[in-house]
């Protein structure tokens, strides 16, 4: 599989699906002509290094961001078609963690959490309140309702992040850095809730990161990417030993680290 | 030089063509639903309420300047019992209005500047728009409008805040009763005094939300940018109310031939 980077866009019954996708910000070009796809109820992880375009990868399956060319496809559906309205449908079932949470800092933690449920579910303010204290519970984080963002530590705010994501209940879990600026420990603690929502949600995860012990930990496929182009993909195993010479000294260089 | 000068005037054009795309976009979203009536209100109370107190005080103030001057002048002609009308008049129809839209431009403008811009920088504004919400009528449309409908509240507020401090001048110096003061004051204004220059300030909010909400929506380059966004904020929606105003007083005179301002 190392071999065929550029494997085809629906391969099996892909939950994202990229076709020839180009990207550029004025005259640089970040993506250039990828197409990969990813299986319903697994876990994708791209890997590369700062700036390869793994992050704009994740807005476009979200569609923050728009294809210059080629396809996305979302849970069936074509997003490079659809207005920017148009798109609600499907973002309602993507749940995204930011790679600096990005949580709503003007309010506390459990009303970020609650912000989806409030509006797109018909429960009361106490039912609301509940199952947002649950997902918060879920993520480790049961007493810090009423805490600010700007109170949590990073790997706290990542955790928070999490919920909310969780709060939409997503099919799709797009996952971008989550290791980034954590201590080991608290790393292994956040790949193992992606792994625990992989199982327990059967939800699609996609997710960024340089980081190839967590790649490892979580990883079903891996797809390499560098200067916009897809050099390798395949499981974790397929990568490392791949014929690309840059991949495989990634891969090595941090295999003890 | 000459590209120098050719390269500012099409960056000017080119970020009024995108203010002008982003005012437009503001009324298009309006009234599309969901109308965001909860954040609307919400924004009401952050723009309109908490601005409340600085425009009491500044009205306090003003409307004593405004008295002392009025007095000293008007004693020159004998006219001292024309005070209060001459205030009320000059508070209502120009100075109430202008400083209110200054002072919420200071205060609103830098706020929706660097709120936005922060959120901007922050990727907050993309998490809202991964949650399915449209992040522009959220967080724009919301705050023009509440700056709308907030600035005629307000300047209702900076008038009579004015009128007050300016009875409390007058009533050091004349010992002149409450009730005499403002029925003088009040019997002098017509409606046509009162209703245009209050109702423009409706245009002020317009633009004090739209200029802030386009710089700090759009805001880039960390927080430098949003420091950026926040104090151009200020700096471009004062010179466009300014600006405005010049328009509108003359549009008040042309429908309102001998009142308004």
């Amino acid at each position: 599989m190392s071999g065929h980077p550029q494997a085809g866009p629906m391969d099996g019954h892909g939950a994202v699906g990229f076709d020839s996708v180009s990207k550029s910000f004025g005259s640089r070009a970040v993506l250039q002509d990828i197409s990969f796809s990813v299986a319903a109820g697994t876990t994708f992880v791209l890997l590369g290094r700062s700036g390869t375009g793994k992050s704009v990868t994740l807005k476009l399956i979200c569609g923050l961001l728009k294809a210059d060319s080629g396809s996305v496809i979302v849970n069936g559906v074509d997003i490079t078609k659809l207005e920017s309205n148009e798109l609600a449908p499907t973002r309602r079932r993507i749940g995204f963690l930011f790679q600096s949470a990005a949580l709503f800092d003007s309010i506390s933690v459990g009303e970020n959490v609650a912000f989806p449920l409030r509006r797109y579910s018909q429960k009361t303010d106490a039912e609301i309140r509940d199952q947002a204290h649950g997902i918060l519970e879920q993520v480790g984080l049961g007493q810090e309702y009423d805490s600010m963002p700007g109170e949590l530590s990073g790997g706290m705010r990542k955790r928070a992040g999490l919920a909310r994501a969780l709060a939409v209940d997503p099919s799709l879990l797009l996952v971008d850095e989550p290791s980034a600026g954590l201590d080991p420990i608290t790393s292994i603690e956040i790949d193992e809730l992606l792994i625990d929502i992989k199982t327990n949600h059967h939800a699609t995860l996609v997710v960024v990161t340089h980081d190839i012990q967590s790649a490892r930990r979580i990883a079903d496929r891996i797809a390499f990417l560098d200067k916009g182009r897809l050099l390798a993909q395949g499981t974790p195993e397929e990568v490392e030993h791949s014929e690309q010479q840059l991949v495989r000294a990634f891969m090595k260089s941090r295999q003890g680290g | 030089m000459l590209s120098k000068v050719m390269a500012g005037a099409e960056a000017a054009l080119e970020w009024f063509g995108g203010l002008s795309l982003f005012t437009g976009r503001v009324f298009r979203e309006m009234f599309r639903p969901p109308l965001e009536f909860t954040e609307i209100l919400k924004q009401i109370f952050e723009i309109g309420w908490r601005s409340a107190p600085l425009i009491v005080l500044s009205g306090l103030a003003v409307g004593a300047v405004l008295s002392m001057h009025t007095r000293s002048t008007l004693e020159r002609f004998g006219a001292e019992s024309m005070i209060a009308a001459a205030l009320a008049f000059a508070l209502v129809t120009e100075t109430g209005p202008l400083i209110t839209g200054l002072l919420v431009s200071g205060r609103v403008g830098a706020g929706i500047g660097a709120e936005l811009g922060g959120m901007r920088v922050t990727e907050q504004i993309d998490a809202l728009e991964s949650l399915a919400v449209n992040s522009f009528k959220y967080l724009v449309v919301t705050r023009v409008v509440a700056c709308v409908v907030a600035m005629p509240l307000l300047t209702v507020l900076m008038n009579f805040s004015g009128l007050v401090g300016g009875f409390l001048a007058e009533t050091v110096v004349s010992g002149s009763s409450f009730t005499f003061y403002f029925n003088t004051a009040l019997s002098s204004l017509k409606l046509s005094d009162y209703i245009p220059p209050t109702v423009k300030t409706m245009v002020f909010g317009f633009l004090i939300g739209s200029t802030s909400g386009y710089l700090g929506y759009n805001a880039t380059g960390g927080a430098e940018g949003v420091g950026r966004a926040s104090t151009q904020s200020v700096v471009l929606s004062s010179i466009f109310l300014i600006v405005c105003n010049v328009i509108l007083v003359k549009c008040i005179f042309f429908l309102y031939p001998g009142g308004g301002s």
